[in-house]
This record gives structure tokens, C-alpha cells and sequence, in this order.
């Protein structure tokens, strides 16, 4: 799915390396590492939005400086931090965005598209929030039409940036449950950085640490929540 | 400073001591104004009053005395005659010119602008200085160039800096004769600068050729029945403004036997007319004058609705003969403006003559 | 509400044509199209500047408000606009070059029009530019207000040193009016803003995706720096053509689209261009009726009546904003 092969990453210093490392699909991957430890650029780097300094990232067995801008929004979806700011988008527009790379250059929505969105929709169970303005949601509502539109992107890798950041406890449990059940039912690789280990560690099993001294990205198996803390923050 | 040195030796040319202190005692004789509405001149002992007239409100604006009396003190006091005039109204140059007293000139606006070559050449050998419009006055300059009177296009309000150059006995007179409205009436300033540099029997003189000129000329097409229609002025932004009926060039219109298309309009100053009206009122109007262009190009460059008037093929024309010519002249030629007025009406008139202001547009 | 937009346009239209200053019947109308007879001064009117001047204000309100709305929504910014941004200036200032510079052929119309349209690219391009470098949205503005004084100082540098009649001709031309247009010129202006607006319409999918921000459209699969070449050169074909021949005209593109978005609740750009375009000339057909109706009373250039409008309905978004 995803493949790491020695790499280095970062803005020109270099924030964080990681030696081979294999990312399956069916998989919740969480991302834990010190404030500044690099998680953001690690999800940027994936995602294409900064280059890689040293080193390959493979996806689905090509690496991703092949991937084009066009090619890649059909292999792997994007939730950023922060919802965007919108006046007068409904979140089933909003969901609808993620067909975009699948459209034609007039941005027509075709059958299979309304299919896409209309699973996309009732996978995260938000029927009721589709006609509503985003700008109107709760944080938790939001962060669940933001993973529903990643869903209708229908790709085979989904990156959260901190997908649990402004959500309150059961809002929180809710959306990791759910893409948990994504990952599984969906076949997808999810990896989405935290800070929850606690509740993250009910709900995953791998989970990318970024070594506090080496700088190292290491992925551990069923880690204990004192292992991660060790090597994360110690 | 240069100015202190002047007041301890005032100047003397051409008036001996003596006439000047016969002067002081005298009343001269009495100065007419006949057609000008905006100032007045009284004779008093030892010189004159002068009243300027506000043109708008037609109330004495301001008083000044005139006087050959130099021990005389006071705000409003100007003492004849009076050297060293800096003159930033071009229809004042152009009057001193005529009274043959460019060399009283110490400074003047703005050098492009300027027609007389005698003034160009004494700004040439630096006897004459450029001070820009009375919006901003440079006072130091003004002080250094000993300059002791401004003359200035007055807009109803004392310009930046006119009270500290009081302050420094130097005196202004705002210049109201662009707001007359009877041609001789602008002519008719030539008096004033007369007195203040006591030339003022040829100011009179000069005047009244120019009075007899006017009426001969007045008098030949009084009764001439043939009389072209006229427009005047030009589309601006989406308005024509064009002289009102009872203004200036309406009265020089009718005087020079044209009937102007809005002759019947009140006021003495300006009318704005929508497009649309201007075009249906002169699609056969013979002449047009003062597009304020000098060529067609330009002219419909500006406004390409200037084709559907009646006068476009053949009968435009704009005081573009030398502008500066007509700016600095034509306040104290109306006979000539007069003259090529009816040239331009009535050309079988006179056929010798020549347009001496005026040109036509191609 | 499309619906009634159609509806009210020619609504705007016959308004319009009835504030004139002559009484002109329909049927000279007509025939002034059809059957023009040059020595019938209701027909000569009606098609030498009536036509014209409605089909101005039609295509003034309609270009600037779409060229506002792609400005809107490729800055993500409310209060972006041609003017506010200082593309009208680009335009103005390479006016000002063609016209002062006293060459002939850049000061005819043709080369008006390209100029506009250079400068308005070229000052498009330099915000483009400068929304690289900073972070805020105010500070984009307050670039865009420090190009627009720079132009303007630079305008009066050429404006001293010009002679009077070219500086008669700018002057008059940056008063602003929709009478300049003649009707011979119609076709092939109209061919310049058709191209401009279905050049927008063509942008509906990008536009759409900007809404989220320029990341998300970009992992969305949006190629931003050909898309924003591609919306700054169609506002600058809008923005060009219409200050080319009528002036600056301030806050139509600013207060319409928004106008239009509050009234449509939505950001769809198909719809929003639409609207914006039948809004955008409707208000200005409406608001040079008035003026034609005040012209017996007082002289209110366009540029003028469209500030004292759109001011107002501005400040009243921005405090809607930050409520």
C-alpha cells in the first residue's frame, strides 16, 4: 500500500527519517509524536505537499514523485486540521468536492458520482446534516461530513491531520470508531495523527511513533501506552 | 533681508519727489466705470478707493485705499504708484502689456503659459520670476523677489499665506474681470491697473479705442437679417456644459449677430445639458464653437456623439490659433473677438479679414 | 430566482430607456435597428446613444461583477474586488500611458483596449504575486489600496508633464461615462465580453473547489497556478474592456457578488456567475436611470452614483462579518 524506503523528511534541515517500513490497507495507523515532532510534515510529505528530501515513498507500488497532481487525489484523500471557512456550502456540496478528481472539467456530477456521495453519506451516518450549511455544524459534525467527503474520494488511503483535535470525549470515540469501521469494511489504510493514546489505543492496533532522540518514525505493533510514551515523549 | 532694505529706500523712477508730494494733496479727477460690475473707484485727497464687488452676492467684498500718500499706514493701504507686481492672473498681463508696463512685473504663474516674447525674454534674463497659481503661493520667494503687489484670480477667498504677506507689506488684489459678464466689462480692469501704476490716462485711452472698436463693430451686423445659429462649449463626461444666456460669450454671440441656440437660458455662468438634448437641438446648427480641442481627431476622440451635430463637417472652431495668446489677450481685445466672431457668422462681411484668435478644426 | 432575474432585466431595460431626456416611441426603437432613417433626430438618438448607453450599462454591471466574484473567490476574500485589488489602476495606468504618450495609434480605441487589458493583466498578475508573500487577507487589500495610490501618483507625474489636450482626454476619460461607447462598436464588444463570460463559466469547477481554499483545491486535484492565471486573465478581459471605454467604476464588483451570494445562499459559481451578471446589470442600468432622470436637476457622473450605492452596502457586509 504504502512503502517508506529510507527516508528523510522535512523542510531543508531534515525533521524526521524513517528506515522500510510498510503501511497495509485495512489498517488504522496512529501518528503519535512530541508537538513539533514532525507529524504534520510527515502527513504533508505524503500527501505530496512538500517533497521528500532523501529517499522513496512508494504508493500502491509507484512512487509518489510519479503520482501527478491529477492522478494522486484518486489514491489518497486529505482531511486538514482545521475545517475551511465557508458561508453558504452545504455539507452535502461539501462532500460532493471530493468527487472533483473523477469529474470532467465542468465539474458535472454523474451517476456513479451520486452514488459515491450518497454511500459516502450514509457510511458516516450524517443524512441529517446534508442539507444543512457547514458553517452552521458542531466541530464534531464537521469533522464527520470532512471524513464522509474524503470517503467520496474513494481512495485507497485516507491522511487526517489530527481528526480528533476540537472534539469532545464521545465525539471523539465516534469518529474513531468510525474510521476504524472504514478502514476494515472499506479495505482503506488510514493514518491520522492523535494525542489521545488512551482512547487510541482501544481503537488501533499499529501506531506510527516518531522517536523523541533519534528522530526516528518507528511502527510498533500493540504498543503499551508506556512504550509510546517512552519513545515518543521521553 | 531684501525686503527691509526697500522700505527704507523706496524706489522712484519716474515720478519726481516732487509730483509725488503734489499728488498726496490732489484729488484726481473722477474715474467711470461703465460696463464692469465687480469694482468700483472713487477719487479721494491723495489718490483713490477701490471697492471690489463680490460677484456672486454683488456686495462690497473688500476696500482698499490708493493713495500717493506714503506715510499713510494701515491694512488696506497701497501706495502709488505701485512698482514690482507679481501677476498671476494672465488677463492682467496681457492689460499691462497693452498699457506698455510689462517691466512693473516681478513674477508671474507659470512660463508655458505666457505669450507676450517680452515677457519670455525678461524670465529668460531672470527679471521675472514664476511663482505658480495663488493654490500655493511660495511666500519666500515672493519676499525675496521684492515684489510689493500680487494680482491674482480671485475666487471669492483670500488664497494660502495672503495675511503673512500683509503681515510683510505685501498687498494682493484678487482680479473678479473673468467673472464680468459684458465683454467691455473685463476690458474695463485695464483701469485699475492703470491707477495702481499710474498710468492711468492711458488706460482710458486704451479702453476707450476698444469701446469704439466694440460698437462699430456691434453696429455692422445690427441689422442683418441672416443669423446663423451657434453652439459653444463640449460633452463633458456625459453633460455638455455650455455658456449660459446671459454670460459673456452669449452676449458676444448676439453682438456679433448669431442667434445661440440657448440664448434663452438664465444665469451668467455655466449650463449642463444632457446628451440627448444637445444633439436633438443642434442636428442643423451651423457653428460650434469652443470645443476646447484644436482638431477633430481629438474631438471625437473625446466625444464621438460630436458627429451627429449639425456644425461637425463644416463649422467648427476653437480660440486655438496660439492659446496662450487668447488666455493672456482676449480679455482686454474683445474688438478682435468680436471681429473674428463675425468674420465666422457673417464671412461676406468683411472678406479681407483674417481670424486672429480663432481657427478652424480639422 | 434565476427566473426572476430574466424577468427583471428587461424590466431595468425599459426603465432605462424611458428616463431619457427626449420622448422616443417604440416604434422608432425599432426602427432605428431595422430601418434606420439618419435624418430622423427620435431614431439617430435612439440608436446613436441610447442603445449604446444601455448596452454600456448592461455590460459595465454584468463584467465588473463577474470579474468581482472570480476576484472574491480565487482570494477567498469578501472584499476583493477589480478595484480594491487595483486592477481597474493597472488598467488606468496604462491608459494613461496610451492616451499621454500622444502616439497615435496607442491613443486610438484599439489601442485603448489593449492597454486596458495589458495593465489590468500585468497589475493582476503583481496581486497574484503578492497573495504569495502574505498570510492575511487585509494585507492583500492593503496592497492592492497602496497599488491603486502608487498608480494614481504616477498618473499624476504623466498628467504635469502632458500636454492639454492629451490631459483633457484623460481627464475626461477617467471621469467615467457610458456615452462613449458608439453603436458600430457594439458587435465587437460584445464579442470581447461574451468571451469573458463564458470564459468564467468554463471556470465553474475550479471556482467551486477554491471555495474550501487554495490547499484543499489542490489536493483535490487543482492545478491552482494555471487556474489562477487563467481567472486573472479573464477579469482582466472583463475589467480591461469595460475601463476602457467607461472609466473606473467603483464597488459594483465588490457589492454585487456578494450581494447575489447573500440573496442565493450558496456557492455554486455556475449560479453565482449567472446572477451576477443579470444583478450586476440591472443595477447598473437602474442606476444610470436615475441619473438620466436627475440630468435636468444635477450632473452625478456613474463612477459617483455607484460609490454612494455601494459604499454603504459594503461597510454594512463587513459589519455583518464580524458580528
Amino acid at each position: 500500500m504504502i512503502a517508506l524506503k529510507n527516508i528523510r523528511i522535512g523542510y531543508s534541515d531534515g525533521l524526521l527519517h524513517a528506515e522500510n517500513i510498510e503501511l497495509k490497507s485495512g489498517t488504522v495507523y496512529i501518528l503519535v509524536g512530541k508537538n513539533g515532532a514532525g507529524k504534520s510534515t510527515f502527513l504533508k510529505t505524503l500527501s505530496k505537499q512538500i517533497p521528500v528530501l532523501s529517499g522513496e515513498i512508494d504508493i500502491n507500488g509507484t512512487s509518489i514523485g510519479n503520482i501527478t497532481a491529477r492522478e494522486l487525489p484518486k489514491e489518497m484523500s486529505y482531511v486538514p486540521v482545521h475545517f475551511p471557512h465557508m458561508d453558504y456550502v452545504r455539507s452535502r456540496e461539501f462532500i460532493s468536492a471530493g468527487r472533483a478528481p473523477y469529474t470532467n472539467a465542468l465539474g458535472r456530477l454523474n451517476e456513479i458520482d451520486e452514488n459515491e456521495i450518497q454511500s459516502a453519506i450514509s457510511t458516516l451516518g450524517v443524512e441529517h446534516l446534508s442539507d444543512r450549511f457547514t458553517s452552521e455544524l458542531s466541530d464534531g459534525e464537521r469533522q464527520l461530513v470532512a471524513i464522509a467527503k474524503a470517503v467520496a474520494q474513494k481512495t485507497s488511503i485516507i491522511l487526517l491531520d489530527e481528526p480528533t483535535a476540537f472534539l469532545d470525549y464521545s465525539n471523539k470515540k465516534k469518529v474513531l470508531g468510525i474510521l476504524k469501521q472504514t478502514a476494515e469494511q472499506l479495505d482503506k489504510c488510514i493514518i491520522l495523527s492523535a494525542h489521545d493514546i488512551d482512547l487510541c489505543l482501544d481503537f488501533a492496533s499499529y501506531f506510527l511513533i516518531v522517536d523523541a532522540e533519534t528522530k526516528e518514525l518507528k511502527l510498533l505493533q500493540d504498543p503499551s501506552k508506556e512504550e509510546i510514551i517512552k519513545v515518543a515523549f521521553d | 533681508m531684501s525686503s527691509c532694505q526697500d522700505k527704507q529706500q523706496p524706489k522712484q523712477d519716474e515720478l519726481s519727489q516732487q509730483e509725488l508730494i503734489s499728488k498726496k494733496d490732489e484729488t484726481p479727477s473722477k474715474v467711470s466705470i461703465e460696463f464692469a460690475d465687480n469694482f468700483l473707484i472713487e477719487s479721494i485727497k491723495g489718490g483713490y478707493r477701490l471697492e471690489l464687488i463680490d460677484p456672486n452676492s454683488h456686495e462690497v467684498e473688500s476696500t482698499y485705499e490708493l493713495t500717493y500718500d506714503q506715510t499713510k499706514k494701515g491694512e488696506n493701504v497701497i501706495h502709488l504708484p505701485m512698482k514690482n507686481l507679481a501677476v498671476l492672473s494672465q488677463t492682467s498681463v496681457g492689460m499691462l502689456s497693452k498699457l506698455d508696463a510689462l517691466d512693473v512685473i516681478t513674477g508671474i504663474s507659470n512660463i508655458d503659459y505666457v505669450y507676450s516674447p517680452i515677457i519670455k525674454e525678461r524670465f529668460k534674463n531672470k527679471k521675472i520670476r514664476q511663482f505658480g497659481d495663488e493654490s500655493n503661493v511660495p511666500i519666500e520667494k515672493i519676499v525675496e523677489s521684492s515684489t510689493k503687489l500680487i494680482i491674482y484670480s480671485g475666487f471669492g477667498s483670500e488664497f494660502d499665506g495672503e495675511g503673512k504677506l500683509r503681515k510683510l507689506g505685501i498687498q494682493s488684489i484678487p482680479n473678479y474681470e473673468w467673472r464680468e459678464t459684458h465683454p467691455l466689462g473685463r476690458a474695463e480692469w485695464i483701469k485699475l491697473l492703470g491707477i495702481l501704476i499710474d498710468k492711468s490716462e492711458k488706460a482710458e485711452k486704451v479702453f476707450n479705442e476698444i469701446k469704439t472698436n466694440y460698437e462699430d463693430l456691434k453696429w455692422k451686423v445690427r441689422d442683418l437679417n441672416d443669423q446663423p445659429s451657434v453652439i459653444s462649449g463640449n460633452f463633458y463626461s456625459d453633460q455638455w456644459t455650455a455658456p449660459a444666456g446671459e454670460s459673456y460669450m452669449a452676449i458676444l454671440f448676439r453682438d456679433a449677430g448669431a442667434n445661440y441656440v440657448y440664448e434663452s437660458s438664465k444665469g451668467t455662468g455655466s449650463i449642463f445639458l444632457p446628451i440627448e438634448k444637445v444633439v436633438a437641438d443642434n442636428r442643423s446648427t451651423q457653428f460650434w464653437l469652443n470645443p476646447g480641442v484644436s482638431n477633430k481627431a481629438t474631438l471625437s476622440e473625446m466625444n464621438p456623439k460630436a458627429q451627429f451635430i449639425g456644425a461637425y463637417a463644416d463649422g467648427i472652431y476653437c480660440y486655438s490659433h496660439e492659446m496662450n495668446q487668447f488666455w493672456e489677450m482676449s480679455a482686454i481685445e474683445p474688438d478682435f473677438l468680436l471681429a473674428d466672431f463675425i468674420h465666422i457668422f457673417h464671412p461676406k462681411l468683411e472678406p479681407n479679414s483674417t481670424l486672429h484668435f480663432y481657427k478652424k478644426l480639422k | 430566482m434565476l427566473l426572476i432575474f430574466l424577468l427583471l432585466l428587461p424590466v431595468a431595460g425599459v426603465v432605462h430607456f424611458m428616463s431619457g431626456h427626449l420622448d422616443i416611441g417604440f416604434g422608432d426603437l425599432v426602427n432605428s435597428l431595422f430601418n434606420f432613417d439618419e435624418t430622423n433626430t427620435q431614431q439617430l438618438i435612439a440608436r446613436e446613444v441610447r442603445i449604446p448607453r444601455m448596452f454600456t450599462a448592461l455590460i459595465a454591471g454584468a463584467g465588473l461583477s463577474v470579474a468581482g466574484l472570480l476576484m472574491q473567490t480565487l482570494f477567498n476574500n469578501p472584499l476583493a474586488g477589480p478595484y480594491v485589488l487595483g486592477i481597474n489602476s493597472g488598467a488606468s495606468l496604462f491608459v494613461a500611458f496610451s492616451i499621454m504618450t500622444g502616439i497615435p495609434f496607442l491613443s486610438s480605441d484599439l489601442g485603448i483596449i489593449t492597454n486596458a487589458l495589458i495593465g489590468a493583466l500585468i497589475f493582476g498578475l503583481i496581486i497574484s504575486l503578492f497573495s504569495e508573500l502574505v498570510r492575511s487577507q487585509i494585507s492583500l487589500l492593503l496592497i492592492g489600496i497602496m497599488l491603486g495610490s502608487f498608480t494614481s501618483a504616477i498618473v499624476s507625474l504623466l498628467e504635469v508633464s502632458s500636454d492639454a489636450s492629451e490631459l483633457k482626454v484623460f481627464t475626461l476619460w477617467a471621469l467615467g461615462s457610458l456615452s462613449r461607447i458608439e453603436f458600430d462598436q457594439i458587435p465587437l464588444i460584445s464579442v470581447v465580453f461574451i468571451l469573458g463570460i463564458v470564459g468564467s463559466l468554463f471556470l465553474i469547477k475550479p471556482l467551486n473547489l477554491l471555495v474550501l481554499g487554495q490547499n484543499q483545491a489542490r489536493l483535490l486535484g487543482l492545478n491552482y497556478k494555471r487556474t489562477r492565471f487563467v481567472i486573472i486573465a479573464i477579469t482582466a478581459i472583463l475589467t480591461g474592456l469595460i475601463t476602457a471605454f467607461c472609466g473606473p467604476i467603483a464597488f459594483v464588483g465588490l457589492a454585487v457578488p456578494n450581494l447575489v451570494r447573500i440573496l442565493l445562499k450558496s456557492q455554486h459559481h455556475g449560479l453565482l456567475i449567472v446572477s451576477s451578471a443579470f444583478i450586476g446589470g440591472i443595477f447598473v442600468l437602474l442606476c444610470d436611470a436615475l441619473i438620466q432622470s436627475l440630468e435636468n436637476y444635477m450632473v452625478i457622473p456613474i463612477n459617483v452614483l455607484t460609490s454612494i450605492i455601494g459604499a454603504p452596502i459594503v461597510v454594512l457586509l463587513i459589519l455583518r462579518k464580524l458580528r
